[in-house]
């Protein structure tokens, strides 16, 4: 029974976190370039309702360009010139 | 790099360029120049399986992007010897690197890979199912910059085109038809459009902060609004576009 109440724990807030995040629906990202810091690539998660913008902690090389993140911005794909040339790194 | 701190390599001497994640978030897109062409090609997100969708002499393919149901992709094809290489909007890197690897062409298995062709490639917008064989052409153009996304619907392209006094944002059925410009400024560029549940959000240059920032509009183009900014800084919904 313990067991029981503890899996039933354990997909309610499972159940409740996905229906308060709209977890159905990719985040709107975005990737920012000041040239204050030379041009180096950030990635922010937008809100476009309430037009606040939240900071991903993924570091990305400044040499980075073509930057891309996936759908909930957990990793970001980009070029960026090796020592054999330009190629596609993940992060 | 990343999240974990570890960056990993994905292609090796490929000269490879523009990344896009499927919906998914398990295939990876992206262009690499060959001798006098580029292909779009597909890997997993480890590298591995990387396969040549499209390419065949002669034509640059550029800025794969994913359909929403992760099955297509469009991508712009620019056949050599067209007169518009003053019309689109590639990077000085890029011309660059499109000139080393016309001089320079080191050996990759992904290049042995046949992609599909097209007997007789007009430029322009094309779409293609990841498991398809031919892309079918969806607007026939010499004036973009940088990708075309599908809408949110994927019934629609939403792209970046000169009409003529600037770049603005245009839409069009996936058949090519119904062009329809949905930000007109004559005195500013608008570009990078992507769908947000019912708006399309697009990067605009603010002369006044000398600032790339990002606007909100709705599906017919109308309520444009100003959702991020900061000075002096560009804020890119797409990075596809950094360098041109």
């Amino acid at each position: 029974m313990k067991k029981l109440a503890v899996t039933l724990a354990a997909a309610m807030i499972i159940a409740l976190t996905g229906c308060g995040t709209d977890s159905s629906s990719p985040l709107l990202t975005y990737v920012a370039r000041a040239s204050s810091d030379s041009y180096a690539p950030h990635l922010f998660i937008l809100n476009a309702t309430t037009h606040q913008s939240t900071a991903v902690a993924i570091p990305i090389p400044a040499s980075a360009f073509h930057v891309a993140s996936n759908s909930d911005a957990t990793k970001v794909v980009y070029t960026r010139n090796d020592s054999t040339g330009w190629d596609i790194f993940l992060g | 790099m990343g999240k974990d701190g570890i960056e990993k390599q994905l292609t090796t001497a490929l000269d490879a360029w523009a990344p896009a994640f499927s919906p998914d978030g398990k295939t990876i897109a992206f262009y690499n120049y060959l001798s006098n062409s580029s292909s779009i090609v597909t890997m997993n997100l480890d590298g591995s399986n990387q396969t040549a969708l499209y390419g065949t002499s002669g034509v640059y393919s550029y800025y794969p992007q994913f359909s929403p149901d992760g099955k297509s992709v469009s991508f712009f094809l620019y056949v050599s010897g067209c007169n518009c290489a003053s019309q689109h909007r590639q990077g000085a890197t890029e011309e660059a690197s499109r000139l080393h690897a016309q001089n320079s062409h080191p050996t990759a298995a992904v290049r042995a890979s046949a992609g599909a062709q097209v007997a007789t490639p007009t430029t322009g917008w094309y779409t293609m199912a990841l498991t398809g064989t031919t892309p079918t052409l969806a607007y026939a153009t010499t004036s973009w910059w940088g990708p075309a996304v599908y809408s949110g619907d994927g019934k629609k392209l939403l792209t970046t085109h000169y009409d003529g006094a600037q770049w603005n944002v245009f839409s069009f059925n996936l058949d090519g038809t119904a062009l329809t410009p949905l930000t007109t400024s004559t005195d500013t560029i608008n570009i990078s459009a992507v769908p947000n549940k019912n708006l399309i959000l697009f990067s605009r240059h603010n002369s006044t902060n000398l600032s790339d920032d990002i606007y909100a509009m709705d599906q017919a183009g109308a309520n444009q609004t100003l959702v991020s900014s900061t000075a002096s800084t560009t804020e890119y919904l797409i990075d596809s576009y950094w360098g041109d």
